[in-house]
């Protein structure tokens, strides 16, 4: 059951009636029990292990309040920590193991175990593993109340494609027993269904091109896989805020406001830029519990570098247990350190080419610049194995075949001629969006600020366009969310 | 309550009527629509016609598939008998379909008889027509009103695939919502391009074969599927209930076989119904029906088929003391549309250019003309005289060799501001008879655009461009473009153009024929 069914519509609505009408003190116990029950939709088997997991997090917190020593704070943390990695990693790790003594010894492996992963364990784990650490640096208190820390574990916004909260944000906001306010839902509503324009309006019509392209490679070359690598990183952004939007949006109509996840990565002007704009969630929970832990940038340049390193990599690996992964992350930390080398020399050339640092121009060509080397670093997420995404770059790299953007081919890779154009106008609309929001405006604030018709126009008006264009219905698979899957 | 929460709840209904507005707005354009023009479905416009009739109007009710649709026309049996009849009747239409329309017939409706072809009694469906029962059911109930009837239908209906979505079968827009990029004129616009009669589809196909006769005796009863038997007691009790009279019919197919028809007549007579078989020689052959002209194919009757075959019934109804309750204006425009539907058939098959020119102007027809080369060599005095009676203001005394361009009909249809039309007893036209090529454009007041081009003897003979005779109805040409006079008849009751011919009038030598007409 995914944001973008009528299943969760149902189950949504019921819950926010519920939770509207109850008195302030019973609405955790309901934000928990919806949580469970919304997870027991999807498996009741593995909600078992999610209440066991609560539970665990629960008296671990209440355990470092009383003891706090160092070897329990790391085993209560690799305990909390044991699930993800057997889940997702156990097998990765067989196959690393298989691939390397299986050389030596030509009897070994190969090895795996059937598993399937919780729904949502990167997101609950890296919740729960966060709020640990904060009890344990007294940052914040171990929580009593077990239905607050249930629903903060397993907050059901959430448990799709996060964000990851934190214990200073979410949790306080359960505790708060006030009343909910009535702009909180319609910015709520204004919220989901713009996450479900960005989703089933625009993305799944670019997964539709990517799809045509990546899953038939050794038909198209040059300019129609440059079309096909830049519509994956722009699908990859619009399903990943789409979904976001919706959580944040499910989450405010029930009175709060979870962590922002996206600022318009994709109109920063430098990669390290990008990086404090995407995932913003993931990113702060990789630099307050590993980059800072590690020294960060206090101990000297290299190793500032080498710290970098070691988070991208953990970003690549908790996207998933897989080589072209990591790959992917280190790939992305060697952008960042190579730009932040590169920086004096730039400014050295934007001098001396009498070019000012703040004009519209240059700020486009990096965004433009930005854009490009993200998009090269996305076929190795995208592309199902390390030599596929270099069978990608050679396919891309032959010869350019520009006249194939004019020719129709584009309408052949998975939308019709008036789909197409439908997905570039809408392309257009959300990059004004982002624009403004770059530019300091705030859009949706600003709708919502406006007389009560006119948010009901709009809202409408959002409402039929994901209704009449949006990609759904008995053929789409609603669980097609690319972030689900971590 | 306080008066906040008093003013959210408001704001939230009110947002949440006009969402449901709009999306209703849009399901009602969005949604597939089964027939704008003849030889296809019915059942969506069924739909549309069936929740606007005034209630309790009907007096007899047909249920079944495919051959009542095609079969049975209630214009004609309201012509007949004055007994108002509707068929509900869809596409391989089984008897769980039927048992759930018959339902929702009777929230509306109080008719005391309903006729419930059988045919459907031992369906037989192939693999493929199985794997399309769900998009029979579509077809079926897409269009039918949220009820709780519909729910329990379409529950019904997942007992058999649990495939089908219960959202989008009770609101279709969910599942046609891309249909955005394969809408057009009528989906905007559809009451004007509508062509089901009283639930009455219209075919003019034709079949292979000189006679269809029927069996003169009953083989050995087949026994019928279980499920539908068990659809038709609901139905027999449902009838009962209701205090209908149902009778059973089997309608005219090559291919029924007596062993079910024997099967079927044992039902009715346990149940104590009256059972029609149109298959058995004593009550098919009579009927007299030629396949090559009257059926579409070996299963159903064409539009003149059905004209004879629904008198037939007209005729078994009221020997069953089915009577009618009245006369209803409603049926009297719905019997005028059949008869304009049969006519502009007859006016495609007239080869004499004076029963032609006078057959559509003196019926409710726009007629366009042009002419091509010299175009009035062959017209006799009478000849233009018939042509000048049916273009007022029209003066051929000097026109060899011109060309010209005509249009002209009631003057309801055209807009009275324009300079160039010339009035006439309630008729208007426009001519121009002249030396140059001529171009002529304009509007009919329901929006429709005509563009009339002529390049007569004169014009063309010494031009580059040669002769050319240009008929463009909504911006498509469809004139014959042949030397002579070129015709075009559009009908503004189903806004098509039903006819485009041209006689041929150049040689003073041979007589007018027309060289082509609508097959």
């Amino acid at each position: 059951m995914t944001f973008n069914t009528f299943g969760f519509l149902g189950f949504f609505l019921i819950v926010m009636l519920v939770y509207y009408v109850l008195p302030g003190k019973l609405r955790p116990c309901l934000a928990a029990l919806a949580s469970l029950a919304f997870y027991a939709l999807y498996d009741v088997k593995l909600t078992l292990f999610l209440v066991i997991y609560i539970l665990y997090v629960y008296f671990a917190a209440r355990i470092f309040e009383k003891r706090n020593s160092k070897i329990v704070f790391a085993c209560l943390v690799i305990l909390a920590l044991a699930p993800l990695l057997v889940f997702k990693y156990l097998n990765f790790s067989l196959h690393i193991m298989d691939s390397v003594l299986g050389r030596l010894i030509s009897s070994f492996g190969p090895h795996s175990v059937s598993l399937v992963a919780p729904l949502g364990i990167s997101y609950f784990t890296f919740k729960s593993v966060g709020y640990l650490v904060d009890v344990y640096k007294k940052d914040t208190p171990a929580e009593r109340n077990l239905p607050v820390l249930a629903a903060f574990v397993s907050f059901f916004p959430e448990m799709l494609a996060g964000p990851i909260d934190r214990s200073n944000n979410l949790l306080c906001q359960l505790k708060d027993k006030g009343e909910k306010k009535f702009s909180d839902l319609q910015a709520g509503m204004l919220l989901l269904f713009y996450g479900y324009f960005e989703k089933m309006c625009v993305a799944d019509r670019l997964k539709a091109i990517v799809d045509g392209v990546y899953d038939n490679i050794n038909d198209y070359s040059g300019a129609v896989v440059m079309v096909a690598i830049a519509a994956y990183s722009l699908e990859i952004y619009l399903d990943f805020a789409g979904c976001t939007h919706m959580a944040l949006g499910v989450g405010k109509s029930l009175g709060f406001d979870l962590p922002v996840n996206f600022r318009q990565p994709y109109l920063q002007t430098s990669v390290a830029a990008f990086w404090r704009n995407w995932h913003i969630s993931l990113m702060d929970w990789l630099k307050d519990y590993i980059y800072i832990p590690l020294g960060g940038s206090r101990k000297g340049t290299v190793r500032k570098y080498v710290n970098a390193l070691t988070v991208f990599a953990v970003s690549g690996l908790w996207h998933g247990a897989g080589l072209n992964y990591i790959l992917w992350g280190i790939l992305n930390g060697l952008l960042q350190i190579g730009g932040n080398i590169l920086n004096p020399f730039k400014d050295k050339f934007y001098a001396l080419l009498k070019i000012g640092k703040e004009s519209e121009g240059l700020k486009w060509f990096k965004r433009l610049g930005t854009f490009i080397l993200m998009s090269c670093t996305w076929v190795f997420f995208r592309a199902p194995s390390t030599s596929y995404a270099l069978s990608i770059f050679k396919r891309a790299a032959m010869k350019p075949e520009i006249n194939r953007l004019f020719d129709g081919t584009l309408y052949t890779l998975g939308l019709s001629q008036k789909s197409f154009n439908m997905m570039l106008l809408f392309l257009l609309f959300v990059l004004l969006f982002d624009y403004a929001c770059v530019k300091g405006s705030k859009p949706l604030e600003t709708i919502l600020k406006s007389h009560f018709l006119f948010k009901c126009f709009v809202f409408i008006l959002l409402a039929a366009i994901v209704v009449v264009f949006g990609i759904y219905g008995t053929a789409f698979d609603a669980n097609s969310f690319i972030y689900i899957q971590y | 309550m306080p008066k906040k929460y008093i003013h959210r709840t408001i704001k939230i209904i009110l947002l949440a009527a006009m969402l449901v507005t709009v999306l209703f707005v849009l399901q009602n354009i969005l949604r597939h629509k089964s027939i704008y023009k003849l030889d296809e479905t019915p059942e969506t416009e069924m739909w549309q016609e069936f929740y606007k009739l005034e209630k309790n109007s009907l007096d007899v009710v047909f249920l079944g598939n495919s051959h009542v649709y095609n079969g049975i026309n209630p214009a004609v049996l309201y012509g007949e008998t004055g007994l108002k009849g509707f068929d509900m009747s869809t596409s391989n239409q089984d008897l769980f379909v039927s048992y759930h329309l018959f339902k929702e017939m009777l929230k509306t409706q109080s008719p005391s008889v309903v006729v419930l072809d059988t045919y459907a009694l031992h369906l037989d469906l192939t693999d493929k027509e199985e794997s399309l029962r769900s998009t029979y059911y579509k077809m079926a109930f897409d269009d039918m009103r949220l009820s709780s009837n519909k729910i329990e239908a379409v529950r019904e209906w997942q007992k058999e695939k649990d495939d089908i979505d219960l959202i989008e079968r009770l609101f279709p827009i969910f599942e046609y919502h891309s249909r955005w990029e394969e809408l057009n004129d009528a989906d905007f616009d559809a009451e004007a391009l509508r062509s089901v009669n009283l639930g009455y589809a219209y075919s003019f196909k034709t079949c292979e074969g000189s006679e269809f006769k029927g069996y003169d005796h009953y083989d050995e009863p087949v026994e019928p599927q279980y499920r539908y038997r068990e659809w038709l007691d609901k139905i027999i009790k449902l009838a009962a209930d209701n205090d209908i009279e149902l009778i059973l019919v089997l309608l005219p197919d090559m291919t029924v076989s007596s062993g079910a028809a024997a099967a079927t007549g044992q039902i009715a007579d346990e149940n104590g119904l009256t059972f029609i078989d149109y298959n058995e020689a004593l009550r098919l052959n009579p009927i007299d029906i030629v396949p090559s002209r009257e059926m579409r194919d070996i299963h159903h009757m064409n539009a003149f088929g059905a004209v004879k075959l629904t008198k037939a019934l007209a005729k078994d109804l009221t020997e069953c003391g089915v009577v009618s309750s009245g006369s209803n204006a409603y049926f009297d425009r719905k019997l005028s549309y059949h008869n304009k539907v049969m006519l502009n058939r007859e006016v495609s098959t007239i080869e004499d250019y004076e029963t032609y020119v006078d057959t559509i102007f003196n019926n409710d027809y726009i007629v366009f003309v042009s002419a091509k080369e010299e175009a009035f060599a062959g017209l006799t005095d009478s000849d233009k005289e018939t042509l000048m009676r049916a273009f007022p203001g029209l003066d051929l005394s000097d026109c060899w060799g011109r060309s010209f361009v005509g249009a002209g009909g009631h003057s309801e249809y055209f807009l009275n501001k324009d300079d160039n039309l010339c009035r006439s007893d309630g008729r208007v036209s426009y001519t121009i008879l002249n030396t140059e090529k001529i171009d002529l454009s304009s509007t009919l007041k329901d929006g429709t655009g005509f563009e009339l081009e002529s390049t007569g003897y004169f014009a063309g003979a010494d031009s580059a461009d040669g002769f050319n005779a240009e008929i463009r109805i909504a911006g498509r040409d469809f004139a014959e473009n042949e030397n002579g006079l070129n015709f075009v008849i559009y009908d503004p009751l189903t806004r098509e153009v039903i006819d485009h011919c041209v006689f041929i009038t150049t040689s003073a030598d041979k007589p007018i024929y027309r060289s082509f007409y609508l097959k």
